[in-house]
C-alpha cells in the first residue's frame, strides 16, 4: 500500500491558483524530494501535506487514511522548518520535548524520549542549552530531533540545509541519509539544490508552476527527461539546447538539420512521432560531445573552467550558437582557440515546440 | 470532541479586548451623540431637543470663552513646549553618554501625578502666602499671584502643564533624533557644517515624521485639555481659564444638563477628529495595514 | 566660523541644560526639603533647609490624606487595570498580528481610532450608566474603564513584539500539537516579556495616576484612591504647609523609584509609537 496518495490536489490563494492538481504516490520508506523553480508551489504541497495550509480540492491519503482536513497530529507527520522554528526561551531537552508535553506524555517517560533521540543525534551534551547558545548544525540536528520523538510515519523538510555553510550541508546531508536509512520512515524533502536531490532521493518530483511536470528516479530524469523544463532543470551544467528543423522521418528515427552544429544533418531515436519540417529543439548534455580533432562540428572556445577531474567549456558554434562541453581531466584550449568535436548520437533528445520530448 | 479552528481560537482572543472597548468607550460615546439632542438629566427618560442644544451653546458667550482659550492653549503647547524640547533633544545628541541621566530627569515631571504637580505648584511655587513667589514678592520685589489675575492665569497654568509635558516631548524628539544615520552626521561635520545647519538639513527632515505625530497629537490633546485648568483653577477666576472640557464636566455634574455636556464633548471632539484624520492617515502607513 | 561658533555656543548649550534640569528638579526638591519643616518656617522661607528630619509631618499627612484606606483602594485599581489591559491586549495583539480573522483590518482601524479617542467622548452617559447600575465607587468597575482607554495603545505596543516573532513558531508548536492558545500561552507570552513588562508599567503609572476617571467615579469616603486623598488635603491644610509637603513625597516617591528602576521600558514603550524603528 502507498504511504502517501495525492489526488488532484489543487490550491489557490484567493484567485491565484497555487497547486494544479498534483496526482502523486509514495512508498513506505522512500525518500521523496520536491525541486523546482522558486514560487512553483514546494513549501506550499509540503505545508498542504504537513496540514499548515488547508486543501483547496483533492485528497491527500497516508496509509490509506484520508487526512484531507485534519490536523498535524493526526496525521503522524513532523517538519523541519528551513529556519529550524526553535523556541528561543527553551532548552534543547524542551524544544524536543515540547510535543510530548503539549500530549500530556509523562516527565519522567518523555525525558527518556528525549534522550534517547538526543543521542542519535549526539546533541546529549547539549540538552541544558537554549537554541541562542548553539552552532548552525546543532540548531539543524535539533530541529530534526523534534521532528523523531514524534515517531512519525512521514517527515518533512523544507530546504532544511539552505542555511548552514557549504562544508556543513554536505556533513547534514550525509547525517539525513543515514538517519532514513536508520529509522527506514517515508522523507519529503523540498530543496533548491541539486546535489542533494540527485544525492538523497529515491524519487524526485520537480515540479513547476504548481504543476508536477515529471516524477520518477534521479537517474531516470537525468537520463530520460519527459520534456525540454525537466532536462534543462536537472544537471549541471544545464543540458545544451539548440533550435533545428526535422527533414524527415524513418520508423523511428529522425533526420535533423542543427544549424548550430554545421551542415552535416543529425540521426536521432525518436520516443514520439515528428513530422518533416517540424521546428524542433536538440538536446544534449555537455559530457555527451567530446572535444575531437577529427569531429564534424566546428567551434570556438569563449572560457574554459578547469575543475580538476573535469573541465568544461564554454563556446561559441556556428550560427551564433553556444554549446558547453565537457571534458575529463585538464583541458588545453585556450579562450578563442578553435578547435573541433563529435557528439555521441545515444545522447541527443529531440523536444517539440511546446517543450514536448520527441 | 471537535477541536475548535485556528480561525475561532483567533476570534476568540479579540473578543475580551473588542467587548471592552465596545461597551465602555463605543456604546456610550454613541449614546452622548444621542444624549447632544436631546434634554437629559441623566436620571430621567431624556427627551428630543433637537438641535436646542447646540443652539444655546452657541448663544452662551461662556461657550466662545472657552472656544478662545482651548484655541491660546492650543498655541502655546505647539509652539513652547515643542521649541524647547527640540533644543534639548539635539544638544542631547552631543551628550550621548550623559543623555540617559538627562532623560530620566526631565521625564520627572512627567511621570507624577497631576494631582501631586498641580498641589506642589499651588501650594509651594506660585502661592503668595507659602509659596516661592510669596517668598520673592515679601523680600525681593512685589508680585501678585498669577492664578489670581485673569490676564494672567491661563498662562501660569499653562506653565505648569508644559513643566509636566516638555519632558515627554524631548524624549520622544530624542529617540527620534537617535535614527538619523549616522553618516548624514559625519558628511555634514566634513562639510563644516554649523551646529543649526545640521539640525536644519540633516536632523529635522529625519525626524519630520515624528514630528509632524507630535503636532497632530498635542492638537488633539489641546482641544481635551482638563486635569490641570480643574486641578487648579477650576476655570475661573472669572471664566479666564475656561476650558471646553471643564464647560461641559460642570453641565454635567453641577447643574446635569447632560445633553448640554453632550453637545460640548462633540464639539471637544470635532476638532480633536480633524487633528485623528490626519493622525490615522499618517500611521496607517507605518502599521503595513 | 565654525570653530568661533561653538567655542561660544558650548557653555550656551550647557547652561540651557543645566536651567532645564534645575527647573524639572527645583519642585522636586522643594517637596523633599519642605516635608521635614514646620508651616511657620515653610512661610518664612521655603527654600531653607530643614532644622531636623523628623517624621511629625508625615504622621499628619498620612491621616489627613486617609492614606490607608486609599493605598489599598489605589493598588487594588491599578493592579486589577493591570492584569485587565495585560491580558486582554496580549490575546488581541497575537490574533490582530496573525491576520488570521475576517475583519483584522476594521478592528485594528478601530483600535487606532480608539487611541485618541477623547475621555469626555464617552464619560457622561457612562458615569449615569454605572449609578443606575449601582457600580460608582466599585474599583473593579473603574479598572474596568481605565483598562478599556489604555488598551488600544496596549494592543499595539504588544502587536510590535508579536510581529517580531517569526510566524514559523506558530507552525512549529501548531505541528507539535499545541493548540493557539497553548501556543500562546506557551511560545508568545514567554517571547513578548519586555514588551508584558513595558505596558505593565506605564499602564500602572497611568492609573496610578488618572485624575478625571478616578475623581468622577470612585466617590466616596472608602472609595478614595491616593491622588484623591491627596487632593482631599487641599482646603484644610493649607495652613500646615508641611504636612501638604509631606503628603506630596509619599505621593510621588514611590513612583520616582519605581520609574528610576524601570525607565528602560518605561521610555522604549513611550518612544515605540511615535518614532519609527
Ligand atoms: N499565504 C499566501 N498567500 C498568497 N500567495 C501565497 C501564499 N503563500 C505562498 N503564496 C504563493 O504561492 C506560490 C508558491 O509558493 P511556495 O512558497 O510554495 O513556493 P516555493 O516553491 O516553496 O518557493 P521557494 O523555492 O522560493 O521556497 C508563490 O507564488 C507564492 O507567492
Ligand atoms: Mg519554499
Amino acid at each position: 500500500m502507498a504511504a502517501l496518495t495525492f489526488r488532484s490536489v489543487g490550491k489557490t490563494f484567493g484567485d491565484t491558483e497555487v497547486i494544479r492538481s498534483v496526482d502523486l504516490d509514495v512508498d513506505d520508506g522512500e525518500f521523496v524530494v520536491f525541486v523546482g523553480p522558486s514560487g512553483c508551489g514546494k513549501s506550499t504541497l509540503l505545508r498542504m501535506l504537513a496540514g499548515l495550509e488547508n486543501t483547496t480540492s483533492g485528497t491527500i491519503a497516508i496509509d490509506g487514511r484520508d487526512v484531507t482536513g485534519m490536523l498535524p497530529i493526526e496525521r503522524g507527520v513532523a517538519m523541519v522548518f528551513q529556519s529550524y522554528a526553535l523556541y528561543p526561551h527553551m532548552t534543547v531537552e524542551d524544544n524536543i520535548g515540547f510535543g510530548l508535553r503539549i500530549a500530556g506524555v509523562p516527565k519522567a517517560e518523555r525525558q527518556r524520549q528525549v534522550r534517547a533521540a538526543a543521542e542519535i543525534l549526539q546533541l546529549t551534551p547539549y540538552l541544558q542549552r537554549k537554541p541562542k547558545a548553539l552552532s548552525g548544525g546543532q540548531r539543524q540536528r535539533v530541529a530534526i530531533g523534534r521532528a523523531i520523538v514524534k515517531s512519525p510515519k512521514i517527515f518533512l523538510f523544507d530546504e532544511p540545509l539552505s542555511n548552514l555553510d557549504a562544508e556543513l550541508r554536505v556533513q547534514m546531508r550525509l547525517e539525513i541519509a543515514a538517519l532514513h536509512q536508520r529509522l527506514g520512515a517515508t522523507m519529503i524533502y523540498v530543496t533548491h539544490d541539486q546535489v542533494e536531490a540527485m544525492t538523497l532521493a529515491d524519487k524526485i518530483v520537480v515540479l513547476r508552476g504548481g504543476r508536477v511536470e515529471q516524477v520518477g528516479r534521479p537517474i531516470e530524469l537525468y537520463e530520460d527527461p519527459d520534456n525540454l523544463f525537466v532536462a534543462g532543470f536537472i544537471g549541471s551544467p544545464k543540458m545544451n539546447f539548440l533550435s533545428a528543423t526535422v527533414l524527415s522521418v524513418t520508423g523511428k528515427v529522425a533526420e535533423v538539420d542543427v544549424p548550430g552544429l554545421g551542415e552535416t544533418p543529425v540521426f536521432i531515436a525518436l520516443r514520439g512521432v515528428a513530422a518533416p519540417g517540424q521546428p524542433v529543439t536538440l538536446g544534449f548534455r555537455p559530457e555527451r560531445a567530446a572535444i575531437d580533432p577529427e569531429g564534424s562540428i566546428a567551434a570556438t572556445a569563449r572560457t574554459v573552467e578547469q575543475l580538476g577531474s573535469v573541465s568544461y567549456v564554454y563556446a561559441d558554434g556556428v550560427a551564433g550558437a553556444s554549446v558547453t562541453i565537457e571534458e575529463r581531466g585538464h583541458s588545453d584550449l585556450r579562450p578563442g582557440e578553435a578547435f573541433r568535436f563529435s557528439l555521441d548520437a545515444t545522447g541527443l533528445f529531440l523536444f517539440d515546440a511546446d517543450g514536448k520530448r520527441l | 470532541m471537535k477541536r475548535l479552528s485556528v480561525r475561532t481560537y483567533h476570534a476568540l482572543f479579540v473578543t475580551p479586548a473588542l467587548v471592552l472597548s465596545i461597551a465602555i468607550v463605543l456604546l456610550p460615546a454613541l449614546l452622548t451623540f444621542g444624549a447632544a439632542f436631546s434634554n437629559w438629566d441623566g436620571v430621567s427618560a431624556p427627551s428630543f431637543a433637537g438641535l436646542n442644544n447646540f443652539s444655546s451653546l452657541f448663544a452662551d458667550p461662556v461657550f466662545w470663552t472657552a472656544i478662545a482659550n482651548n484655541s491660546l492653549w492650543t498655541v502655546i503647547f505647539l509652539t513652547i513646549p515643542m521649541g524647547i524640547a527640540l533644543l534639548a533633544a539635539s544638544l542631547l545628541m552631543r551628550r550621548q553618554r550623559a543623555s540617559a541621566a538627562f532623560q530620566a530627569i526631565f521625564l520627572l515631571p512627567y511621570v507624577l501625578s497631576p494631582v501631586a504637580n498641580a498641589m506642589i505648584w499651588q501650594n509651594i511655587i506660585l502661592s503668595p502666602v507659602s509659596g516661592l513667589l510669596g517668598f520673592v514678592s515679601k523680600n525681593v520685589l512685589p508680585l501678585q499671584s498669577p492664578l489670581t489675575q485673569p490676564e494672567t492665569a491661563l498662562y501660569a497654568v499653562a506653565a505648569v502643564d508644559i513643566w509636566h509635558f516638555w519632558g515627554y516631548l524631548t524624549v520622544v524628539f530624542f529617540a527620534a533624533m537617535r535614527q538619523t544615520p549616522e553618516e548624514q552626521l559625519e558628511a555634514a561635520l566634513l562639510e563644516n557644517a554649523s551646529g543649526w545647519q545640521v539640525f536644519r538639513f540633516v536632523t529635522l527632515p529625519n525626524i519630520l515624521p515624528t514630528l509632524g505625530l507630535m503636532l497632530v497629537l498635542v492638537t488633539i490633546f489641546s482641544f481635551l485639555t482638563f486635569d490641570y485648568i480643574y486641578l487648579i483653577t477650576q476655570g475661573g477666576p472669572a471664566r479666564a481659564t475656561e476650558m471646553l472640557s471643564t464647560y461641559a464636566y460642570k453641565f454635567a455634574f453641577t447643574s446635569f444638563q447632560v445633553g448640554k455636556a453632550a453637545a460640548v464633548a462633540l464639539v471637544m471632539c470635532f476638532f480633536g477628529l480633524i487633528a485623528s484624520v490626519v493622525y490615522v492617515r499618517i500611521s496607517r502607513a507605518s502599521l503595513e495595514l | 566660523m565654525r570653530s568661533a561658533s561653538s567655542a561660544l555656543s558650548r557653555p550656551l548649550a550647557n547652561a540651557f541644560l543645566a536651567g532645564a534640569v534645575l527647573v524639572a528638579l527645583l519642585p522636586l526638591l522643594l517637596v523633599v526639603i519642605n516635608a521635614f519643616k514646620p508651616h511657620a518656617a515653610v512661610v518664612a522661607n521655603p527654600l531653607s533647609l530643614p532644622a531636623s528630619l523628623g517624621p511629625d509631618n508625615f504622621v499628619r499627612a498620612w491621616s489627613g490624606g486617609k492614606f490607608s484606606i486609599a493605598i489599598v483602594n489605589s493598588l487594588l485599581l491599578s493592579g486589577t487595570t493591570v492584569m485587565v489591559t495585560l491580558a486582554c491586549a496580549s490575546l488581541a495583539a497575537f490574533a490582530l498580528a496573525r491576520r488570521k480573522i475576517a475583519g483584522w483590518q476594521f478592528i485594528t482601524v478601530y483600535f487606532l481610532c480608539a487611541t485618541t479617542v477623547p475621555i469626555q467622548l464617552f464619560l457622561f452617559p457612562l458615569y449615569f450608566i454605572y449609578a443606575k447600575l449601582g457600580i460608582l465607587g466599585n474599583f473593579a468597575g473603574t479598572a474596568l474603564i481605565l483598562s478599556a482607554i489604555n488598551l488600544p495603545i496596549s494592543i499595539f505596543l504588544l502587536r510590535a513584539y508579536v510581529l517580531s516573532i517569526p510566524q514559523e513558531l506558530d507552525d512549529a508548536a501548531f505541528m507539535d500539537g499545541a493548540t493557539p492558545f497553548q501556543t500562546f500561552r506557551h511560545v508568545i507570552l514567554p517571547l513578548m516579556r519586555p514588551g508584558l513588562i513595558t505596558v505593565a508599567i506605564i499602564v500602572f503609572l497611568n492609573s496610578w495616576n488618572e485624575f478625571l476617571i478616578t475623581s468622577t467615579f470612585q466617590k466616596g469616603r472608602d472609595n478614595i484612591t491616593m491622588t484623591l486623598g491627596y487632593l482631599s488635603m487641599n482646603g484644610t491644610y493649607a495652613t500646615d504647609q508641611g504636612a501638604l509637603m509631606a503628603g506630596a513625597f509619599i505621593l510621588i516617591a514611590p513612583v520616582i523609584v519605581l520609574f528610576l528602576v524601570l525607565q528602560r521600558f518605561f521610555i522604549s514603550g513611550m518612544t515605540a509609537g511615535a518614532v519609527k524603528g
